[in-house]
């Protein structure tokens, strides 16, 4: 025991030793007759020499030290100036065209700039980011016109009427039934439950809304654990500022007809029993993919495919907002490449747009664009077919092949032509028909191209030699 | 000593021999430091890679030639460790993640979110975004493809995703509606023979016109066939001289022998020996959708018209079964007794009938 006692003197608790107090002052007293010296000698300009010996014990600082200093005050200097620059104002405006860029965080509204500071300190966390943002957005970026021209709110939704208005009623009042969206890709479903989440949770919408689709992991155990716990949570029908908004969350299961059938049947009670708290929104392409028990717990809405006039303003509209010049008809040929997906259409529009940078966009760009082989191409293969030729078909494919047309859009073409054929008896054509949707589905399983279109010319050429 | 193929490939989008069009559109997209995914499909030996390289030549410079190999590993849900070698450069990462088997999905995310999440050194000049190329892109599962459309959407800001296919039926389509395709076709006949002229005037040899034409139209529109068949006849024999034997590749003799050997006798002792070259093949990675392709055509010159029609009908059917099962040997031996059976029962009938045709004469 008695080792960890520390020998020496009896001190006084907070009493310094006096002695060393004595040394201090002594030391200061030195250092201030020094710097009178020093700075005597300065002024009368005596040499270098006896300034530096006399002065040396008082560089505190090291070489490093006084470099960072230097450094710091150099860009302490440049941040102001560079913070100068921009008035308020524009570093508002920027803020706005740098959130307009993201594309996940379409949810953050716009600012006023007369409002900013209020809504800075709602969100502190963005601060910084304004600065941030500034060299961002001023590098062109690639944002996806597909987000850019989502619609912002349900009104904005184009074409489909009836889903609109009963939206519109939901929004009115406070309960929302779930919802179940099914129909063609580029109808708008998306957008649709997207908008109408935005308008109905406003600043809150990170918080009430929980978005899965197929890429993210889906299976019944996310449904069991992810589905669940969100389900679960209890929402107040105010904001934190004390605005009213509905009290109830939203999961948005995107793609909903990819989900496994146990997966669907283990959000049937999961659905019934959270319906104080949460709503669901289903969106598929089958309905019929959708187990029954599912169906029967949704309001089901259907999407309709987009009208041509529709498809044709959407597209005219971007074309004058983004300053793309479009040839005679390129539009036309838009329209009918996409067959219906506005999605696609304007993927095409940008991608061509991109491709010719300023220059005119024409037909053939977007026939390159949408892998759309030429009518000629296909039309010769049908020729080989009809020659019955076995030796000249193999060869005409094996070239089509190595000019890389895709195999599933030949078929999409040779339907059409062989659909219009008027020289064919009904009962050949559905005999033909059969087979192109067989190959398709091989082809989709993996089937090589060139086997598969070979094997469907020769029945195509079967049928046409019996006529 | 390199090959001839890679000795001159060329190096940047203005060298390009053909497609000169879309070398020009392809700068054009490029120069303004920016471009969307891509989807690059052509048949092989059409020069997808080698405009891949020089797009991003274009863009980076130089320093994407200075390439190194990594190994990365990955752990699976279920806790399996998997390891997967890339080839990189400061700029940009090439994978193949069909290398992978059925744990790509789990290789494409965490490689893209790995890269996504590493900013560029110096920003100011480099470009803010990195590049992953995943060659043989057609070889994904479904699962991986569907994982990589919200990938490819969420990470667009720090990197930009090049795939590489020989066919674009493979990919689900949205994929192909994310990305902007560049469809690369086979060079034709003259732009092969300006190809072979000019590289085998950079080695100085001299080409006889009758030679090239032989190779060329052996090499079925496949640039980089056509180059080593050149090379391996200069190695065979040099000077060159027109009247030269071109080998075909030793597994297309080898499928062409097999043929032949089916053609000549039709029995279940024959189809035994069929099985053991079949085997051989594989056990030498010649891709069985490979195999069946050829040996569909070598058995195809064979047969009269309303057998060729089955004989092919048969090959894709049982192609497409192969896709679907696992083990190709399965497929490729029924296809090989199904031709037998055909083929014999076409004999026979022939026979039959010429019976019946020399009865009625009497």
């Amino acid at each position: 025991m008695a080792e960890n006692f520390t020998g020496g003197k009896l001190k006084l608790k907070g009493v310094k030793d006096g002695k060393v107090k004595k040394k201090k002052k002594k030391k200061l007293n030195e250092d201030v007759v020094k710097s009178e010296i020093k700075r005597e000698s300065e002024e009368s300009g005596t040499s270098t020499l006896s300034a530096d010996t006399v002065s040396k014990p008082k560089v505190t600082k090291t070489k490093a030290e006084l470099a960072f200093l230097k450094a710091q005050q150099k860009r302490e200097g440049e941040k102001i100036l560079k913070k100068a620059e921009t008035s308020h104002k524009e570093r508002v405006e920027q803020f706005n065209e740098h959130l307009d860029n993201l594309i996940e965080h379409f949810d953050i509204p716009k600012v006023s700039w007369t409002k900013m500071d209020a809504f800075l300190q709602g969100r502190s966390g963005i601060k910084p980011k304004v600065a941030a943002a500034a060299p961002v957005s001023t590098a062109p970026q690639f944002v996806p016109w597909v987000e850019k021209y989502r619609p912002r709110t349900v009104n904005d939704v184009s074409h489909q009427v009836e889903v609109v208005a009963v939206l519109k009623k939901c929004l009115e009042g406070d309960d929302i039934p779930n919802f179940l969206f099914y129909g063609p890709p580029g109808t708008g479903k998306t957008s649709t439950i997207l908008a109408l989440t935005r308008q109905m949770f406003g600043k809150e919408f990170g918080n009430r809304v929980l978005e899965l689709n197929a890429s993210d992991e889906r299976g019944i155990q996310v449904v069991r654990d992810k589905i669940k716990n969100f389900a679960q949570l209890a929402v107040s029908s105010k904001t934190v500022n004390g605005v009213k908004i509905p009290g109830i969350k939203m999961i948005i299961l995107d793609e909903a007809d990819s989900m496994t059938n146990a997966a669907q049947s283990a959000l049937r009670r999961t659905m019934e029993k959270f319906t104080k708290t949460t709503r669901f929104c289903l969106i598929c392409n089958y309905v019929s993919r959708i187990i029954a028990p599912i169906t029967s717990r949704c309001a089901k809405f259907r999407f309709k495919p987009l009208d041509t006039s529709v498809l044709d303003d959407r597209l005219h509209h971007i074309c004058k907002e983004e300053n793309v010049t479009c040839g005679d008809g390129v539009i036309e040929v838009i329209r009918q490449v996409s067959g219906g997906d506005l999605r696609k259409a304007i993927t095409y529009l940008q991608s061509s747009a991109r491709l010719k940078k300023d220059e005119e966009v024409t037909k053939q760009d977007i026939h390159d664009i949408a892998g759309v082989v030429p009518h000629t191409v296909v039309e010769r293969v049908l020729e080989l077919a009809k020659s019955g030729n076995y030796t000249k078909l193999q060869r005409g494919i094996q070239d089509m092949m190595h000019d890389a047309y895709s195999a599933s859009q030949i078929l999409e073409q040779l339907h059409d032509l062989i659909f219009e054929d008027s020289s064919l008896p009904d009962k050949k054509k559905s005999a033909i028909m059969e087979e192109i949707a067989k190959t398709d589905k091989c082809l989709l399983d993996g089937g090589d191209e060139y086997l598969q279109i070979m094997s469907l010319s020769t029945v195509v050429m079967t049928e046409y030699s019996e006529l | 000593m390199a090959l001839w193929v890679d000795k001159h490939r060329p190096k940047s989008l203005s060298q390009l021999d053909y497609h000169k069009p879309l070398a020009q559109h392809l700068k054009k997209l490029v120069n303004s430091g920016d471009f969307p995914h891509l989807l690059v499909y052509g048949p092989s030996g059409a020069g997808k890679k080698t405009r891949i390289m020089c797009l991003l030549r274009e863009i980076y410079g130089a320093g994407v030639e200075k390439l190194r190999i990594e190994h990365h590993s990955f752990n699976t849900p279920s806790n399996k460790k998997i390891e997967i070698s890339t080839i990189a450069s400061n700029y940009h990462i090439m994978v193949n993640p069909s290398d992978a088997g059925i744990y790509d999905r789990v290789v494409i995310q965490d490689l893209i979110k790995t890269i996504a999440q590493t900013n560029q050194l110096d920003s100011e000049k480099m470009r803010e975004f990195k590049v992953v190329v995943l060659t043989d892109a057609d070889r994904l599962t479904k699962d991986a493809q569907h994982a990589l459309r919200r990938t490819m959407e969420k990470y667009m800001s720090k990197c930009r995703v090049i795939m590489c296919t020989n066919s674009i039926s493979k990919m689900i389509p949205a994929i192909r509606s994310r990305c902007l395709g560049i469809r690369i076709s086979a060079p034709n006949q003259e732009e092969m023979t300006s190809v072979l002229n000019l590289t085998c005037r950079k080695e100085g040899i001299n080409l006889p016109p009758e030679l090239a034409e032989r190779i060329i139209a052996q090499s079925e529109r496949n640039m980089r066939r056509a180059l080593l068949m050149c090379e391996t006849c200069k190695v065979q024999q040099y000077p060159l001289s027109p009247d030269q034997t071109v080998d075909d590749p030793d597994w297309m003799t080898f499928v062409k022998q097999t043929a032949m050997k089916i053609i000549e006798e039709q029995s279940p002792k024959r189809l035994l020996d069929i099985r053991s070259r079949l085997y051989e093949l594989l056990a030498h990675c010649i891709p069985p959708e490979t195999i069946f392709r050829t040996l569909a055509d070598e058995l195809v010159k064979h047969c009269d018209g309303t057998l060729q029609k089955k004989v092919i009908q048969a090959a894709a059917n049982y192609e497409h079964k192969l896709q679907l099962g696992s083990r190709p040997i399965y497929y490729l031996e029924a296809f090989v007794a199904r031709f037998m059976a055909m083929y014999k029962g076409f004999i026979q009938d022939a026979i039959m009938d010429f019976d019946d045709f020399d009865f009625d004469e009497s």
